[in-house]
């Protein structure tokens, strides 16, 4: 019975209670009016009732957060109920793992809430891909139906973005406050509630699978996404929840980088990973409203006629009345300028891991750090003026062509300041070759595959021939995963003994990394591979006569094998561990203000208030000190803080 | 379990650029809806100058322009409140908040009734008096500004009344309003929105009319 | 239907008297506990002044903020009245300067921008 008291659950039930709730509102009003409660009568199942059953989906999120309890404070706020802000189990006498299962307001329990979700979807992202590779692994094969195909690739692409975000949030609310010193975020209760809202987002995506599911890829163009089945407005439900969570999450990062470092540590002070948490929140906070507004925009065309993506016949002016006019090439303009940054917001806190680890165990200073703290501003703001590239064939005007050619070529220069910047501290280190650092250079070495696949995809020429074929899948792949997945594997690695005070099997983790990275190197090659022989994406098999069965079937081989290790590292981090030797407080000999702590971490990370009094990466530099701990104050033990509530 | 709070001041501070923050965020979602309004209708806006409606035959052109004066009005009332409460005068805090929610209200019905023509037809819900959401872009640009912008005025309608009914309790202090000022300058950002808005939807561009009027 | 300009003077008043009213239920419901709100509420209203404010008790700063108020409101209306008839003569440039001017208004005088680079509360 103690199960049902968890919030989790809980939140299922509301959800469920809300779903219904929505649903019979709808119904209930459209009989009052005295309409039939079928909008179409020549469909059956839920897809008659799609207006009915979108209303019941915002309903299930409401739900679900009253029912999780995510919003309980700041309804008593609205009735002039003080709630005190209190560190630790909110619902004493919890054990510390049902925290996990309950709304609960320190940024620790809620960052690793974030990365054990995104390692989640990223499972069942990955479950789906392991699915359809299978077909795709000898030519015409034909075990999974084509529709059903579609809807699992637009799953695997929209439920891993789904995963990256939920793992990058890990990164930036589980690191950002430990690395500049303060004890919580700015705004915990609203980090709380954009951690929680992620959960009924993903489950909308999951059931959007079951309810019809949808054939229009993760991108989801008009006119296609406009007929496509009902399972497509779970899709942007789930999607436009997700992207709140973003963007109130960014919020929290932002004011927290502003307003909570400690003393002394000034912008050029920060941790590096700090900044490109920063300009990722920038991103979020600002791009994503686009494509939540452009999803939006599909969703009221389908249940409630209007028309912005429907050329829809001729235009007004022509005939005798307003009707038409509408134009996908909008959606698409709309949807990118989100979907571009998005793919730099998935990678810049990945690039930004690399850049923390390297001078770790290269035992070495970061060389230019200030030059990686613009890099990443900068590609967060020229990531803004690319989009377009996305539609080179789009048919939108094509003088727009070669200035977005040219800035996306631009995007080249920051991320070579990185390249550059790792090589630099790489030259001459020491390098220790422990699990986290041979993500980090297995990382340099796929995203180096990412980065130099791209240009071609840039440039006009290329890309006229490129597009839509298998090689921007194997670009995008290599990208994805050398700047996020194994920057994220890195940090999962490597924070793992701060978090649990206990240390992962060295070497399982070798084993890990030495299985994924050649089978990733052949997988992303081999998608190129076929790609540049005329496999086209999107397509559910291929004819024997393009010849690429021995590549494909490497492929697939390579994504199993990928599989495989992730199942190895879920082992040695959730099974082997518990009985892991003790990791002491500081296993890697940072200079980093999260490893002068114990590990794990107490609640309050930091009775004492870090001082910051030098340089963060002067690794190997005599006698140089990062942060000095003032003696605590009394105030803190007669409850006088550090952080606040919001 | 230890107990932390900051002092008001600095959580304010932060309360305050975090609501800026959201702002910006949502600058981008109405920016989004001009950028949608600029590629659709270009130099071409729904005529509304011929349409007369009532015994006064007033053009329908004259009713956004009444509501907007009325949102403006309503904006100075809530500025109104502010300056009442940080100088502890509740009364007319209380009466400036009510003010400013009845101003909302005929803002918002302004939009429903005038602008979306929303009326029932043979105990039908019927929208689209001189033009209806599934009229092409026209309708469809109209409806998702005005649609998303009244969402917003009706949040705020809701914040107005919670820190009326907190305010009406005592709640508030010349040092501790952050409540009265969220609110104060969500609304203000409301009418921020329709001063874009405004113009886009009503008077930029060359009045079309739909054929068969 | 043609009647419905009138319908605009009244229904405002009839949908504000009842969301009044019912704001009104609303708080009677709301409280915890009725005593002690009761009881609140008597100690509050014994505070709260008889009568408006006393034009001659309002400090000066008050008295500027109130100026300013009603000064950026007049600004605000006229430049709306300008906008509103350069769109006869279809002067768009014009037209996003207005623009400009008056969210510059609304966001210095009525939404205090400035407050966001402050460090202390000062109003």
């Amino acid at each position: 019975m103690r199960v049902l008291k968890l919030g989790l659950v809980q939140g299922v039930f509301g959800g469920i209670l809300g779903w219904l709730f929505g649903f019979a509102l709808v119904i209930g009003s459209r009989l009052l009016l005295g309409l039939p409660a079928q909008w179409n009568p020549n469909l059956t199942g839920l897809a008659a009732y799609e207006p009915a059953v979108v209303v019941a989906g915002i309903f299930f999120v409401v739900g679900f957060m009253i029912g999780v309890g995510a919003v309980s404070d700041w309804l008593k706020w609205a009735r002039g109920i003080d709630t005190p802000f209190n560190h630790g189990a909110r619902i004493p006498g919890t054990s510390e793992l049902a925290r996990y299962f309950n709304v609960d307001y320190s940024h620790k329990v809620i960052g690793i809430q974030y990365a054990i979700t995104g390692v989640l979807l990223l499972g069942v992202g990955g479950t789906l891909a392991m699915i359809f590779r299978l077909q795709l692994a000898q030519p015409e094969l034909n075990f999974v139906p084509p529709d059903v195909f579609n809807t699992m690739i637009s799953a695997h692409g929209m439920i891993m973005i789904g995963g990256i975000l939920l793992g990058v949030g890990g990164m930036s609310n589980y690191l950002v406050p430990l690395m500049i010193g303060a004890n919580d975020m700015a705004f915990p209760r609203l980090n709380a509630f954009a951690y929680w809202i992620n959960v009924p987002g993903a489950l909308l995506l999951c059931v959007a699978m079951v309810i019809g599911g949808w054939n229009t890829g993760w991108t989801g163009y008009p006119p296609l996404s406009a007929q496509a089945p009902l399972g497509v407005q779970y899709f942007f439900l789930g999607v436009f929840f997700i992207g709140l969570s973003s963007i109130l999450g960014s919020l929290n990062i932002i004011v927290t980088t502003m307003t909570m470092r400690s003393p002394g540590m000034s912008l050029f002070r920060m941790p590096v990973f700090v900044w490109s948490a920063f300009a990722t929140a920038i991103i979020q906070l600002t791009a994503t409203q686009f494509i939540g507004l452009s999803f939006l925009m599909v969703l009221v065309q389908r249940i409630l006629g209007m028309g912005f993506f429907d050329p829809g016949g001729p235009v007004w002016s022509e005939v005798d009345k307003w009707a038409g006019g509408g134009n996908p090439i909008l959606f698409q303009h709309m949807f990118w300028f989100y979907s571009h940054p998005a793919v730099y917001l998935f990678v810049l806190p990945g690039l930004g891991i690399i850049s923390e680890l390297l001078p770790v165990f290269a035992r070495k200073p970061l060389f230019g750090y200030k030059w990686i703290a613009m890099s990443s501003m900068a590609i967060a703001l020229v990531g803004f003026l690319v989009w377009a590239h996305h539609m080179f064939v789009s048919g939108m005007s094509n003088y727009l062509r070669v200035p977005f050619m040219m800035s996306t070529l631009l995007v080249a220069v920051p991320t070579g300041v990185k390249f550059f910047s790792w090589l630099g501290t790489l030259w001459g280190g020491r390098i220790e070759f422990k699990t986290p650092m041979l993500f980090a250079l297995g990382a340099i070495s796929v995203f180096l595959i990412g980065g130099l696949t791209g240009p071609p995809l840039g440039t006009v020429a290329t890309d006229l021939n490129l597009t839509d074929t298998y090689y921007v899948v194997g670009h995008f792949h290599a990208t994805m995963f050398g700047g996020f997945i194994f920057p994220f594997l890195a940090a999962l690695y490597y924070w793992f003994p701060k978090a649990t005070g206990r240390m992962y099997n060295e070497r399982l983790g070798q084993l890990h990394f030495w299985l994924m990275t050649p089978a990733f190197w052949v997988m992303s090659l081999g998608q190129i591979f076929v790609g540049m022989h005329g496999m086209r994406r999107r397509i559910a098999t291929y004819e024997v006569g393009l010849d690429i069965g021995t590549a494909q079937m490497m492929v697939t081989i390579a994504g199993f094998v990928i599989f495989i290790s992730v199942l190895i590292m879920m082992f040695n981090l959730f099974v082997l561990a518990r009985r892991g030797q003790r990791a002491g407080a500081n296993p890697w000999r940072s200079r980093g203000l999260e490893w002068q702590v114990p590990s794990p971490m107490p609640e309050m990370t930091y009775p004492a208030t870090p001082v910051v009094v030098g340089e963060p990466y002067d690794y190997g530099k005599p006698g140089s000190i990062y942060v000095q701990f003032a003696p605590a104050a009394p105030a803190l033990h007669t409850g006088a803080s550090i952080t606040g509530g919001d | 379990m230890t107990a932390v709070a900051e002092s008001y001041q600095v959580q304010t501070r932060r309360n305050r650029m975090g609501f800026w923050l959201f702002f910006l965020s949502e600058s981008f979602l109405f920016g989004g809806l001009l950028v949608a309004r600029y590629y659709l209708w270009g130099n071409t806006r729904p005529s509304m100058e011929d349409t007369v409606i009532g015994p006064l035959h007033i053009s329908y052109q004259v009713i956004p322009l009444m509501i907007t004066a009325v949102l403006l009005l309503s904006s100075f009332f809530m500025n109104r409140a502010e300056v009442a409460i940080a100088n502890d005068d509740r009364k007319t805090f209380s009466r400036s908040i009510l003010l400013t929610v009845l101003m909302g209200l005929i803002f918002l019905l302004g939009v429903l009734i005038f602008e979306w023509g929303w009326k029932t037809v043979d105990g039908q819900i019927v929208l689209g008096r001189h033009i209806s959401p599934t009229d092409g872009v026209f309708g469809a640009v109209l409806y998702g500004m005005t649609g998303m912008h009244a969402l917003h005025v009706v949040s705020g309608l809701v914040l107005l009344m919670l820190v009326w009914n907190l305010g009406r309790k005592g709640h508030f202090s010349p040092e501790k309003h952050w409540g009265v000022e969220a609110t104060a300058i969500y609304w203000h950002y409301v009418d921020l929105v329709w001063v874009f808005f405004y113009p886009a939807i009503y008077l930029i561009g060359v009045g079309v009319h739909a054929a068969g009027h | 239907m043609e009647h419905l300009f009138l319908v605009f003077i009244a229904l405002p008043l009839v949908v504000g008297g009842a969301v009044l009213v019912g704001a009104w239920l609303l708080t009677k419901i709301m409280p915890g506990d009725a005593a002690a709100a009761k009881a609140a509420a008597a100690a509050q209203a014994a505070a709260i002044p008889a009568h408006g404010p006393d034009y001659a008790r309002l400090t000066p700063r008050r008295k500027a903020a109130l100026r300013t108020g009603i000064v950026v409101l007049l600004g605000l209306a006229l430049l709306t009245i300008v906008e509103f008839f350069l769109a006869a003569l279809g002067s768009t440039a014009l037209m996003f300067v207005i623009i400009i001017l008056k969210a510059a208004l609304i966001m210095y005088f009525f939404m205090h921008i400035a407050a966001v680079w402050r460090t202390e509360e000062a109003h």
